[in-house]
This record gives structure tokens, sequence and C-alpha cells, in this order.
């Protein structure tokens, strides 16, 4: 691709646990019908004034920083940002950001990334320019804002770490996972380095096209100049907005209806002792623990599997568990159409799995059987098991006995095997493991009829 | 008397119907030539007047206010009613929630009488302002009776209503109040919760109170000050019994040379200061020298703060939602501070003038602040003039200069009154007592005594 510069700014809608808007206590509710969580604040009603800044958000705000290894400012001081659009009912958005602000998290670092800063803003209004209506249940939503510095080199950079990082928000439940994400990207090529910012880049797909994009529209460019364009996803091109010459002057001001909030360093330290460990350190960590490669990596990617996975390993062998855990655990999530968020299995039952599992207790294909069970509704895997005489069949005197008759009565592919067809003795397992229900251990049959035969 | 006059109701000598029609009947008659009213809200003032004395009679319990007539400011948001600034702007905008001041008043059994004539916006010192025209000085007839809460203080001082609300960013209640020959009090700078209050400067507006007596003026502040959490610059300072006036001697008074030099008409600084004596004599208090060496720059320092946030506070009306586009439809005055807020904000001024100002902003209260390590109070002139003759000719220079006295206690956020100190050209002329922030008992007990 060459030698270019790209930096990102990302803005997502904070998943807020008290469903409070920003500066008003109205719901957050994207469903709800148009203008009925509203208020004379998120309205901007003459005469309204914000309130102080929702907690929870200020507090998901900090968690963001800390995880992406920013410096937290110890003030939290709001700015008036003016323009004129019918979204806006003040005719200005509070944000942190903007010539005199202060932002939350300065200075941080992403895998390899400079984070530029990192601010909390409230949403404007849904405005449909066709209709002309507009919908105020959306003003005041609290957003979040990403910005790094122009380290990324390539889009396939940009996409790995973008993943990553909404991987990582996710840990923290940090970001509304279904309200999506919307970027502003800023591409410079060499040898010049004259920035365009690209607005309105809502997938991570388009933002890779955008770039592409961009980077050929400026290779071609004869005069290019800074400026500002917007992305066009139906034709897949960037359109001209405005040079920087004629760049919007936003007339920040210090919001005088707010106080300067001091942020308590307690505070700060509270949160950090909660914040998790990120997705990449506990891939590096499953990895020493002997964990394969693969296995680490799809557990490390949801916090749900982590914390589930991690609470196994405390009694199970790691390398044993994380190959039943991506193979079997998630495939039956995943069959069960369940959300990680929404799996309520008591973690003891789970564990008692794998040692049953593990010590053989039952046999792979019983407790296969009832995993969904176990996931869905929180079986008592080993008083189910005892209840209903599920244990593994481990008298060899009975087993032997079942291997004789299957023996008996699978003479072809007795015949079979003994002229050197290896695969025929699995007909010969599967007689037996047909005969006890699954109780038996195949590799415990395997051996009893390899010995019979000879 | 307010005093007299609340118990006469809660007894039931006297009811709140009748102290409303009184006020309607007196209003109907000679309002036409104040003009101190752009809403008179007869039906509702009747019906809750009705209530109240209804409760009187089942011996329920009635509010601090039960009954008495209360004037606001058009800029404060009442439920229903035209909330207009008087401005074309908001022509036929009506409150859509009550503020907290008149949630508070309402839930005290206070009756809201009407909403009064201002400058428009509260851009003014006049009342001259006003889109629905000017308001007559009732005590001194062809004078402007003061701004920007000029129907608050006329409406007081014509006996329209017991006690008013009006509005002080810059001075807008006590040079009114002065020129009228009224108490007016400006609470210290979160005291009052501003949530309904229309913007002029979002980090100097206060409401407060106007009143013919000084019992009525605290017991108003009484009622609308505190903490609340749709204003988040209150503060949560206790609120004392402020009615509960105390005799009380021995002040030390702060007097500045800085103020006699900026007083224009000296016959008002030598009638503050006869009337500053009689107080000491009185108390038994001392006069201490001060200085404020920044003083001067106030009214320079105030200006760029208004103009930058009136501009911010303007935005929303845009002609989108609220009434007109403001550009197209405002006075001269609230043009010329939007045009220069726009100005100063951007970016390549923001810094030169805005900041600076609420650099200069800090150096005044901090000469408050010293001054306040010294003495108690601090006595001055209201107004360096007497006020002008409706539709005479003054500059915009000579309009700001009106407030030179006042702004000090804007920038620095402490709380001020006024008591008519007497009169120079059958023409009342006040005087300002300024206490330190949050002590609005010291300050009224002190006004209580001039």
């Amino acid at each position: 691709m060459g030698d270019v510069k790209i930096g990102l700014e990302i803005h997502g809608y904070l998943n807020m646990e008290n469903k409070r808007k920003l500066f008003c206590n109205c719901k957050i509710d994207s469903n709800a019908k148009p203008n009925t969580n509203i208020c004379p604040t998120c309205t901007s009603q003459p005469g309204s004034k914000p309130m102080l800044p929702n907690n929870d958000a200020v507090e998901k705000i900090i968690s963001i920083g800390l995880m992406l290894g920013c410096k937290i400012n110890n003030l939290l001081i709001f700015q008036r940002k003016h323009y004129s659009w019918p979204d806006l009912p003040s005719g200005y958005q509070r944000t942190m950001s903007g010539s005199f602000g202060m932002p939350v998290g300065l200075n941080g670092e992403f895998l390899g990334i400079g984070i530029e800063e990192i601010h909390l803003e409230e949403d404007p209004a849904r405005w449909d320019p066709i209709s002309g209506k507009v919908d105020y249940n959306r003003s005041g939503f609290p957003l979040v804002e990403i910005v790094t510095k122009p380290d990324f080199k390539s889009t396939s950079e940009v996409q790995t770490w973008l993943k990553t990082l909404l991987t990582t928000l996710s840990y923290i439940r940090a970001v509304d996972k279904t309200a999506g994400i919307k970027c502003d990207v800023n591409v410079s090529i060499a040898p010049n380095f004259i920035r365009t910012e690209v607005k309105n880049v809502n997938s991570i797909s388009s933002i890779l096209k955008a770039i592409n994009f961009e980077v050929e529209r400026q290779k071609k460019e004869k005069n290019n100049f800074q400026q500002t364009r917007a992305w066009d996803d139906s034709i897949g091109e960037t359109l001209f907005m405005r040079s920087k010459e004629s760049a919007q002057d936003y007339m920040f001001i210090p919001e005088p209806d707010l106080p300067v909030i001091n942020i308590d360093p307690l505070l700060v330290k509270k949160i950090a002792l909660m914040i998790p460990e990120k997705p990449s350190e506990k891939f590096m960590r499953y990895k020493k623990m002997g964990v394969d490669k693969t296995d680490a990596k799809t557990i490390s990617s949801e916090i749900v599997l982590a914390e589930l996975f991690e609470e196994v390993v405390k009694k199970i062998n790691p390398v044993f568990a994380s190959k039943w855990f991506r193979r079997d655990v998630i495939a039956a999530i995943n069959n069960l159409g369940m959300d990680y968020d929404d799996l309520k299995v008591d973690v003891s039952n789970l564990v008692d799995w794998f040692e049953l599992l593990q010590d053989k207790k039952a046999s792979p294909v019983v407790l296969k059987e009832l995993l969904p069970k176990l996931l869905k509704e929180n079986l008592n895997i080993k008083q189910y098991i005892e209840e209903q005489g599920l244990e593994s069949l481990s008298d060899m005197d009975e087993l032997e006995s079942f291997c004789k008759e299957a023996i008996l009565a699978k003479k072809e592919a007795v015949l079979d095997f003994k002229s050197g067809n290896e695969k025929a003795i699995n007909s010969i397992i599967g007689f037996v493991m047909a005969k006890t229900q699954g109780k038996a251990d195949p590799n415990k049959v395997n051996s009893i009829i390899k010995k019979l035969i000879k | 008397m307010i005093k007299e006059k609340l118990a006469q109701i809660k007894s039931g000598k006297f009811t709140a119907e009748r102290n409303i029609q009184e006020f309607l009947k007196k209003i109907k008659q000679e309002d036409k030539k104040i003009n101190s009213f752009l809403y008179v809200a007869k039906k509702e003032a009747l019906k809750q007047a009705k209530e109240i004395d209804k409760k009187i009679k089942e011996k329920k319990k009635v509010g601090k206010l039960a009954g008495l007539a209360i004037a606001v400011k058009s800029c404060i948001s009442v439920c229903g009613m035209p909330i207009t600034c008087a401005s074309k702007t908001l022509e036929n905008y009506k409150g859509t929630f009550d503020a907290d001041v008149v949630r508070k008043i309402k839930a005290e059994d206070g009756i809201i009488i009407g909403l009064t004539n201002m400058d428009e916006f509260a851009s003014g010192s006049s009342g001259e302002t006003s889109a629905y025209g000017a308001t007559q000085n009732p005590k001194a007839l062809g004078r402007i009776p003061g701004g920007s809460s000029s129907g608050s203080a006329a409406a007081v001082a014509a006996d329209f209503c017991d006690i008013a609300l009006g509005t002080d960013t810059g001075g807008s209640i006590r040079n009114p109040a002065s020129h009228c020959g009224i108490i007016g009090i400006k609470p210290s700078y979160g005291r009052v919760s501003r949530y309904g209050l229309v913007d002029l400067s979002m980090s100097l507006d206060q409401i407060g109170s106007l009143c013919k007596d000084v019992f009525g003026a605290a017991l108003m502040i009484e009622v609308i000050a505190g903490k609340s959490e749709k204003d988040p610059t209150t503060y949560d300072e206790p609120i004392k019994n402020y009615s509960n006036l105390k005799s009380e001697k021995h002040f030390r008074i702060g007097i500045s040379k800085d103020f006699e030099a900026l007083c224009t008409d000296k016959r008002i600084y030598k009638l503050v200061m006869e009337k500053t004596a009689e107080l000491i004599k009185k108390t038994a208090s001392q006069i201490i020298n001060i200085n404020l060496k920044h003083v001067k720059l106030a009214v320079q320092t105030y200006y760029p703060l208004v103009y930058v946030e009136f501009f911010s506070g303007t935005r929303k009306f845009d002609g989108r939602r609220f009434g007109k586009k403001i550009e197209e439809t405002c006075g001269e005055e609230v043009l010329r501070r939007i045009l220069g807020g726009k100005e100063i904000s951007r970016a390549e001024y923001g810094g030169q003038y805005y900041r600076k100002a609420l650099a200069t902003k800090k150096e005044i209260a901090k000469d408050l602040e010293e001054a306040f390590k010294k003495v108690d109070i601090i006595i001055s002139p209201v107004t360096p003039r007497l006020p002008h003759k409706i539709g005479e000719k003054i500059s915009v220079e000579d309009m700001y200069a009106y407030d030179a006295f006042t702004i000090p206690a804007n920038l620095a956020g402490i709380c001020a009154g006024v008591v008519p100190a007497g009169e120079i050209d059958k023409t009342p002329v006040g005087l300002q007592v300024m206490a330190p922030a949050f002590k609005e008992d010291l300050l009224l007990s002190v006004l209580n005594e001039l």
C-alpha cells in the first residue's frame, strides 16, 4: 500500500447499566415510540439546564480510558460545540472535545497504536430529512469518542486492531454492541502526508473500503490539499465536503451550566481494580498454560467464555479443558442459539461436567448429550448421572462380555479387521456402545476387542 | 406590610381572594399608564386564591406565602403562561414547565398574579428595550424604572403585587429597585436554582426578590433558595430562616474610594454616605476603608462574558421550534450582544477576550474576598447616576455604566441587596449592601437596620 498514515475517531454508544441519558433522567430505549422518553432538558426547552453527568457514564468512560492505557484526568470539563442543525435542539452539543477541552483519558496506547484522547459527549436527536420530523428520544444518549494517533500503516492493521478493540471493550461491557460504531477516518500518503478526514464511515468493511479509495484518490490527485470528505456507502466513494480554509468554527466555550467536576482519584483506583485482564493478556496466559493457540484465541475472544474457562481450569488440566471447551462447550452454546451474556449456567456444574469427563466417571458420549441441558437448565450433572445410572461401565468382566457378544454379531467386521482394515473395528465398538447405551468407554472397548480378536 | 397581611390571611380576617381582587382592580385601572405587566393571570390567580381560602377555612396547613400575590419576570418559566422575555421572538411561546422557583412558590401557596415587563431577554438597564413598550417609573413618572427587571420593580412600587421575582445578571434587580425606591435582593450565585430561567449569562444570572419591605423580600429568598438537582450550579449550603430578622449590631462596614470615583452624580454618593452614617450610629458600627482596585474593570469584564454566553444561550431560538429566528425579530441591543458574542466566541478570539474576561473576573472576586477578611459588609451606591427620562438618547457606554456598582457582586458570586436611601430631584435613590457568598442572613439583617 506504500507509505500511508491512518488515524481513527471512533464513536460508540455507552452501554448504560442504569439506562439513563447523560444529562437528564430520561430513559434510554432505542425501541420506544418517537418522543416518549423526553423532558425539558433533552429537548432544550427555554430555561432548562443540564443535570450533572450520569455517574454510570463517567465510570464507563474512565474504565474505557484505563482499558486503553490512558492517563485519566482529574477534572471533567464539558464544552459547548455550536452548530445549527435540525437534530440539535439547543444549537450546541455538550462534549469534552474542542479547543479548550479536557478529555477524560489522554495519551494511551493499545496494541501499538497511540490513543490521542477519549471523551464523552451527548448524542443529538434523530432527524428525518424527508418528513422533517425530529425524534428527541435519542437526544442526550451518552457517546464515547476514541481518537487514535495516525499510527496505522495499512488497512489490515486497521481491521485487526478494530476487531480487537471491540472485543476488549466488550470485556468491560462499556459499549452498546447492538448500536454499532461510527468512524471518522483520516488518511494521508507519502511524501507530503496531506491529511484528508473522511466522515461517517459506519462499519469495519466500509472503513477499509474508504481507506483504499482515499489512498488511490490521493495518489492520482495532482493538487491534493487538506480537506474533509464524506463516505458514500452506496457508490463506495468519498465525496468532497470542505477545505481546511472553510473549516467550520464551532465557537467552543466551557459549558457555564455545569460546574467543573473533580474525579475522585479513589474512584479511578476502584475502577482500575475492576478492570479485567485484556483479551491479549488472557491469550498469552492461556498459551503459557499449554493451551493450543486456536483454543486460546477463541476462548479469550469472549469475556463470558474466558471467565467460565478460568473457573474450570482451577480444577481441570488446562490443555484437556481447553480442547473440550472450544469444541464442545462453545458449540453447544451456539447450537442453543444463546447469547453469551444470557448464559446463566452455574459454573460449579460445568466444573463437575469436566471432572466426570476427566476422571472417566461417565462416558463422553453421555456427557456430550447432556451438555445442552446443563447449559440451558443449569443441570446438576453429578446428581443426574447418579440418579439415572449413567455412570461409565467400569466392571471389566461385564465389558468383556459385551465385547464378546459384539465379536459374534459382527463376524464380517472381525474378518475385515484381521485382513488389515483397521477402520473395521469401529463398527464392532459401535455395537458395544449401542448395547451399553453409551455408558462404555470407547477406548477401553477398543483395547478389549483388540485383545480378544488377537 | 407583608408580615401583617400574611397573619391576617392565615387567620381568616383577610382573604387571599380579596387580596388578589384588589390587586387585579388596581392593575386594571393603573397599569395602562405604568405598563408593568405583560400578562395578568386573572383566572388562574383567583382560582388558586379560592383554594387557599378554603384550606384556611378548613383549618388545614397553608404555606409560607399563603395568599400573597407574586409577580414573575417574563423570563422565568411558568407552565402554560406566555414566557416572552419581552421579545417578539417568543411572542407566541408558552412555558412548558414550571421553573424550580415557581414550583416552590406554588408549593408555599404563593399566587402568581402575572408576568412582568422587562428589557428584552434581560438585555438592558432601563426597561426600554422591551418589545412591548417601556415601563414607567411609578415613583418618578417620565423616568425609566431601571432594568432589566423593570416591570417587577414597577409592579411592587405601584402596589400591583406583594412580592415580585426578578433576575439579576449585572444589577437587573438592584438597579430598578433603587430607581423605584424599594427593596431588591440578589442572592449569591448558586443559592437559587436557575432551572426554568431563560438564559442571559448562565455563569452570572441569579433569581431574586423585590418587595416594599425587607421581611417580604427575605421570605421570598427563604422559599426559593436551595440546591436543586436540575441546576448543578446550585450549592448545598444551609438555608436559614431569612425572614426571622434579628436586630444585630457592631458591623464592620467596608467603604471604597474606588466606588466614589465611579459615581458620576456626586449627590448620590453623598446621600448614600449620610444613610450609612445613620446606620453606624444606630448599630454602633465602624467604617473601614477597603481597596478594590479592579472594580473599575467590572463593566469591561462583564460584557464579553455576557455577550458570549448570551450568544450561546440564544442558539436554540433558530426559528425551528421556539418562536421565530431571534436575529430576525429581536431589538437592537439583543442583536448587538448576539453578534458581539458570536465574534468573541470565534476560535481566533476565544482565548483573547472571553478567557481574559474570565481571568479578570477572578481578580475582582479576589479583591472582594480580601476585603471580606477585614469587613462584614460593603456599602456602595447602586447606580452612578439618576434614572434618565424615558426616550432620552444615551450612549451604549453610558447605558452600560449604570451597572458599574452592581456588576462586581455578580462577578464575585456574592450576595447583595438594595434599600432606599432617600430622594434626589424627587427620584428615589438606593443604597447597596454587599455581603460574602451565602451570608444572606447577614445581608438581610443589615438591610433591616437601614
